[in-house]
Order: structure tokens, then C-alpha cells, then sequence
């Protein structure tokens, strides 16, 4: 719908407004850009050493950058008129996702293959494929990775953990109000400090609570971190404990949606308790149990405080995830380049598991309804 | 098939008592209707007998054996809610087939089944669609199959067609009354519309307040209602109730309380000068006579026309087959036909015979 206000001027005078202002609007985003590509060429000939104006540090390109991204908002409103307007509503945000995650990334595939150590004299040196060569012959990146395997696995024992839960607090139970808290505190503590309460202290082998009383009941050497499976299970304890209350709480969520009629009406249809979880619980919660297990996974991806803290990647990687490992890289050894490779790495990993569940998901969903 | 006895079934929440025993005995292949306002019990009476609400006291009988504490699936009971209650991720065939399915019957035999009923609702060329691709009569007649296909003892209806619109409603009423006739098995109906009551039902219990106001057969309840409420319930327009005293004299007859006098053909014994109301259905009006009333509206549907008047301070309804202008002075001379009025006492609201 456009507004039909009597027009105070021709519509050929009109025209040559709009055309105007369109010559403005050209003028105006050349211009920016002649300025923001003048003070990159500048920043990068001050930072050869080529040219010394005193452009200590690169601020004044994000104050062109600034400059640009306004003058492109004002520009497109005069060249297009209300489309350009449209459009101001959605640049800002486009302009401020480029700016602080595309960038970034894109930035930081640079550093991906530079050797770049903190502690070398020598500063960042591109270095071309030497980096990645490096993460294909990483044992322990591989290894790190297989770990992520188990540990993503974990998500679906959590799960069904999660539903069983979900299931007993969405029924008329006592004081259920309470229980609903109560399981949900696991998730208000921050990982690191299950991690150091529990871990740390409570399973501490020597003193800790948890070691004394497995040494009660008859084990003598409770060191959950010795082996390889023990600390691994371990570790994925501490994690489903803290984030089983998640999936939980999303599940509830959705078994409180479901109609109460078709329960009931399954009911008046013979179907025993499990049968009416099988026929028609479970596959009514498909797509909020799709939504928490995907959820889920994307977390466990980025898994690392608890390990970085408990096991620090221990015992002989057993452990460790990619994230730790990462984390040892670039704080351990200061290797900045080859981290950011990796880092880099592990995001397109993440990106194409990821898509490829979302996909398999949705066609799966498809074809069940 | 089967019979089924009520009795003095009550159902409290805490100390809450929201039925009040109720007794209801249903011969074999009988269909009756649950009626009555919102908040009657209706529907909660009806969840009891599908085993879905526990009973606080009382038995409920299905062929002589108590069922009150079956779960719903050997109870042989077959439900239709209100929502339908489809299974949203199952098809048309696959909703039927559930009962007979958890039942452990062999695939054949299910689909057998399913088919015969298909073809009994129309549902043939939608055996294969999901519940959200059909309309709402659609879905309804799905409801409807799912019930049949298992040929229970007792069919249950919880207001199967009050998410319907109107023409479909009217369409779907006959269709059930006929599935009934066919299938004589015995059916319970809740419904909140006396209309449907009185179009479907061999017998209407119409409820109030968790308690049973009375049972009978629609023209039963048409023609001699017990109470006041019943009187005011059943029939639409519902009867005028107009107060005043009955006058027992040589010619008996009505007076209202400003003093009107109404026709009556006879006064029950010893009633003279008791305070009652006086009733009489807005379509037992005859136009002319002695009484007249003012005129407020006149509607017309076509077919018939309303006349919204006052006697005195007293609304009341005429329904008359005559097309009547309004008239100039808004008096008219409408006055009941005297042998089909029902006297109510003004205190219990029983009727006075």
C-alpha cells in the first residue's frame, strides 16, 4: 500500500529529487569508502614501518570502519528510498556480525598458518601448510577428537536420563514442586566449580569423601582418574550432572504441552503405560527431544572446563577434549598459530557435524509426521 | 453390548462434593443424553464411567459387574472427546486401528476392520492421510471410526459436536442417531445443548449442581417437566415462568402479581391462594383472548415469529406461527391455551400436579 497524498510538486520534479538525492547517496558511500580504504593503506604502511604519522594503533581504522558502516545506512536510504529503508533495519546488524565474527574468523584463518609463538623473539611468521601438516601428524589432536566421539555419545545416555526424570516430575507425584528446583540446581552451578567441589574434592582419592567411602565398601585403590575409562566416566558423570537438568527441563517443557485428551484417549484404547510412552509419548516428543539432544551436542562440543580443571586432558589424553587441548596449546605452549589452526580445524568440523545432524534431523522428522 | 447401572455415584475433591450421587439405569442398547449448564458435572460423571476420573463413592455397573476400579481398557469402553483427541503423528487407518492394535490383533484382521468401518463413516479415501489434512466434520467421523472399530459394550460421547459449526452440527446429529440405530449398542451423550438432548436421546438425564433434576424421554421432559429448572432448560425458547397465586375458586384460575388473571383448566387440590409459577411454553400462546400484554421487540425467523412482551412487570415469549406486525399501541392480546400449562410451587420450584 502506498500513501495517495495529493503530490505538492509535478511528478517529473519529483524524479529529478529522487535523482538527486541518488547522486548524493553515490557521492556519499564513494567517498566513505575512498576514506576507509585511504586509512587501511595508511595503518598498513604505518605498520611496515614504511610511514611514520602516528597511527600508534589501528583504532583509527575502526573509527573509518564506524564511519563507513554509517555512511553505506545513510546512503542506501537515499539511493533507494523506502527499500533502502527496509534494508537499515536489518545493516546494522549485518555490519556488527562482519565485524566481530566474520572478521575474526577470517582474521584468524591468517594466523592459522603462521608460526606464531609468544615466547619465540621471532613474532608471527607465515609459515603455509607447515601448521596443518602439523594437526594431521597430531596424535594427540586425533586422539582428542576420538574423545569427543565418546563424549557426544555420553549425550544420548543423558538423555534418556533426562526423559526418565522429565517423566516422573510431569506426573502426580508428592512435593513435586520441590523436585523440580532441586534437580534443576545442578545447572545454576558453574562447571567450574563442580569441578573443583566434586572433582576435586569429593573424589580426591587419598581424602575425599566419595574415595573414603568406596574404600568402605570394599575398593581399595578408589582413584577415579587413574584409568583411562574410569576418568572418562567420570568426567562424563560430572558433566551429565550439571547438564542433564537442561535437557530435562526442555523435555518437561514439552511432555506439559502434550494434549491431555490423546493420553487419555489412549488410555480408553487399551494401551498399557509403556505402550502409550512407545506409541505415543515418545514420538509426540520428537521434536522437542530433537531440539534438546541437538542443543546438547553443540555444548558438548565446546566441553572443556571440567577437564581442564579435573584431569587436565588425563590420564595420557585419555580425557581430553579438543577444546582442553586447544586450551593447553595456546596457554601451555603459547603456540598461538598452530592453536588457531586447530581451532580453526575443529570449527569446520563442528560446522559440517553439525549441518549434517540438523539435516539428517529434519528429514527424519519429516518422515516420521 | 451391554446394560449399565449408575448408582449413587458421587465424586468429591477433598471436601469439595461436586457430584452428589447420581443414578442412572441404562437398559442395553439405550442412548442417552447427559444435559445440563456448564459446571453440571456432566462431563466429570462421563470420565468416571470411562474409568479416567476415580469414583469417591457409588458403584458403576457395566452387565451386573462393578467396574469402579477397572482401568479404562477392561472396562470395553470406547470414547469420543470433545478435541477428538486424534493421534496427531498416526494416519486415518492407523488412529482406527490403535484400539485393535494394542489389543494384539493380527495385521489382517485390523485392516479388515478398519475398512468395514470406513466405509460405514465415508472414510475410504482417507484411510491414508494424516489427522491434520482433514476438516473438522472429517476428523469428527475419524473420532467416531476410531470408537466402532473396536464394537464395544458402551460407547461414550463427550460433546462430540460442539466444535462443529452449526450446519455440519445438524448434519452430524442425524448421522450418530443413525449409527446408533445401526449399530444398537448402548450410547452416553454429554451435551451442554437441550437441543441435541431432545433431537438424539431415547432418555435425557438432565443434571444440575453434581445432582440429577430428572430423567426421562424428551416428550417426558417436554411435556411434564419436574422442576422449574428443567421447565426453564428444556425447549428454546425456554417457558415462560410467570409468578403469582393460584386461584382455586368454582372457575379456577391464575392471578400474577400485579393482579392479571390467567387461564387455568383445573387448580390441584387444596392450592388455593398458594404463592406458584406459572408456566407455559412460548409456542402455547394463542393470539387474541382476554390477556394482553406489551410489546417490547418482535423478531421474525421466517418461518415463525417471537414476540418479546411484558405482562405487567413479567417478561415473557410468544412464538407464533402467524406473521405479526408490530403493533401501533404495543399491546397485543396474546393468552395461553389453559391445558397445557404446569404449575410450579414458588418456593421449591416442584412441580404441582
Amino acid at each position: 500500500m502506498s500513501h495517495t497524498v495529493t503530490p505538492a510538486i509535478s511528478p517529473v520534479e519529483r524524479t529529478t529529487v529522487q535523482h538527486t538525492a541518488a547522486r548524493r547517496g553515490r557521492l556519499l558511500i564513494v567517498a566513505a569508502s575512498i576514506l576507509l580504504f585511504a586509512v587501511l593503506v595508511l595503518q598498513i604502511l604505518e605498520a611496515g614501518g614504511v610511514t611514520a604519522l602516528g597511527l600508534v594503533s589501528w583504532r583509527s581504522l575502526l573509527f573509518a570502519y564506524i564511519f563507513w558502516a554509517v555512511a553505506l545506512c545513510a546512503s542506501q536510504v537515499m539511493i533507494r528510498g523506502e527499500a533502502g529503508q527496509r534494508a537499515v533495519f536489518v545493516l546494522p546488524a549485518i555490519l556488527f556480525t562482519v565485524a566481530m565474527v566474520v572478521f575474526p574468523t577470517v582474521f584468524g584463518l591468517y594466523i592459522a598458518f603462521t608460526d606464531w609463538n609468544l615466547s619465540a623473539a621471532a613474532g608471527r611468521r607465515f609459515n603455509g601448510l607447515d601448521n596443518l601438516r602439523a594437526l594431521f601428524a597430531d596424535v594427540y589432536f586425533w586422539n582428542a577428537l576420538l574423545n569427543m566421539v565418546y563424549y557426544v555419545l555420553s549425550v544420548l545416555v543423558q538423555y534418556a536420563i533426562a526423559f526418565g526424570l522429565a517423566l516422573l516430575l510431569n506426573t502426580e507425584i508428592k512435593a513435586r514442586k520441590f523436585f523440580r528446583v532441586a534437580f534443576l540446581l545442578p545447572l545454576m552451578l558453574s562447571p567450574v566449580a563442580v569441578s573443583w567441589m566434586i572433582g576435586k574434592s569429593l573424589m580426591e582419592y587419598r581424602f575425599g569423601p566419595a574415595a573414603t567411602l568406596a574404600r568402605h565398601l570394599g575398593w581399595d585403590n578408589p582413584a577415579f582418574f587413574s584409568t583411562p575409562w574410569l576418568a572418562r566416566t567420570a568426567i562424563m558423570a560430572m558433566d551429565a550432572w550439571v547438564s542433564i537438568p537442561f535437557m530435562m527441563i526442555l523435555l518437561l517443557a514439552g511432555l506439559q504441552a502434550l494434549p491431555s485428551e490423546i493420553k487419555e484417549a489412549a488410555k480408553v484404547d487399551g494401551a498399557s503405560g509403556w505402550q502409550s510412552f512407545k506409541e505415543i509419548t515418545f514420538p509426540l516428543m520428537l521434536p522437542v527431544s530433537m531440539t534438546a539432544i541437538i542443543l546438547r551436542i553443540i555444548f558438548q562440543l565446546k566441553l572443556a572446563d571440567i577437564v581442564i580443571n579435573v584431569t587436565a586432558g588425563g590420564p595420557g589424553g585419555a580425557t581430553d577434549t579438543v577444546s582442553s587441548f586447544i586450551f593447553r596449546e595456546y596457554r601451555d605452549r603459547s603456540n598461538v598459530g598452530y592453536g588457531t589452526m586447530l581451532a580453526e580445524f575443529y570449527l569446520v568440523i563442528i560446522i559440517i557435524f553439525v549441518a549434517l545432524i540438523l539435516k539428517g534431523a529434519s528429514r527424519w522428522m519429516q518422515r516420521e509426521n | 453390548m451391554a446394560s449399565m447401572n449408575i448408582v449413587n455415584v458421587g465424586k468429591a475433591y477433598g471436601s469439595l462434593t461436586v457430584i452428589h450421587g447420581v443414578s442412572v439405569e441404562i437398559p442395553d442398547g439405550e442412548f442417552v443424553v447427559l444435559v445440563g449448564p456448564s459446571g453440571c458435572g456432566k462431563s466429570t460423571l462421563l470420565r468416571m464411567v470411562a474409568g479416567l476420573e476415580p469414583i469417591t463413592f457409588g458403584d458403576i455397573r457395566i452387565d451386573g459387574k462393578v467396574v469402579n476400579d477397572l482401568p479404562p481398557k477392561d472396562r470395553d469402553i470406547a470414547m469420543v472427546f470433545q478435541s477428538y483427541a486424534l493421534y496427531p503423528h498416526k494416519t486415518v487407518a492407523e488412529n482406527m486401528g490403535f484400539a485393535l492394535k494394542m489389543r494384539g490383533e493380527t495385521r489382517a484382521d485390523i485392516d479388515e476392520r478398519v475398512r468395514k468401518a470406513a466405509e460405514i463413516l465415508d472414510l475410504m479415501p482417507y484411510l491414508a492421510r494424516y489427522p491434520r489434512q482433514l476438516s473438522g466434520g472429517q476428523r469428527q467421523r475419524v473420532a467416531m471410526g476410531r470408537a466402532i472399530v473396536r464394537d464395544p459394550k458402551v460407547f461414550l460421547f463427550d460433546e462430540p459436536l460442539s466444535n462443529l459449526d452449526a450446519k455440519l452440527r445438524v448434519q452430524m446429529r442425524a448421522e450418530i442417531k443413525e449409527l446408533q440405530r445401526r449399530l444398537a449398542t448402548t450410547m452416553i451423550y454429554v451435551t451442554h445443548d437441550q437441543v441435541e438432548a431432545m433431537t438424539m436421546a431415547d432418555r435425557i438425564v438432565v443434571l444440575r449442581d453434581g445432582r440429577v433434576e430428572q430423567i426421562g424421554s424428551p416428550r417426558t421432559l417436554y411435556d411434564t417437566p419436574a422442576n422449574t429448572f428443567v421447565a426453564g432448560f428444556i425447549g428454546s425458547p425456554s417457558m415462560n415462568l410467570i409468578k403469582g397465586h393460584i386461584r382455586a375458586a368454582a372457575e379456577p384460575f391464575f392471578e400474577t402479581d400485579e393482579g392479571i388473571r390467567l387461564p387455568l383448566d383445573r387448580a390441584p387440590a387444596g392450592s388455593d391462594g398458594r404463592p406458584a409459577f406459572y408456566g407455559i411454553r412460548p409456542e402455547h400462546f394463542t393470539l387474541g383472548g382476554a390477556v394482553s400484554a406489551h410489546v417490547t421487540v418482535v423478531e421474525s425467523t421466517g418461518s415463525e415469529t417471537q414476540v418479546f412482551a411484558k405482562l405487567g412487570q413479567q417478561k415473557i415469549i410468544g412464538v407464533f406461527r402467524d406473521r405479526i406486525e408490530e403493533p401501533s399501541d404495543h399491546v397485543i392480546a396474546m393468552t395461553p391455551n389453559a391445558t397445557l400449562v404446569h404449575l410450579f410451587d414458588a418456593e421449591s420450584g416442584l412441580r404441582l400436579d
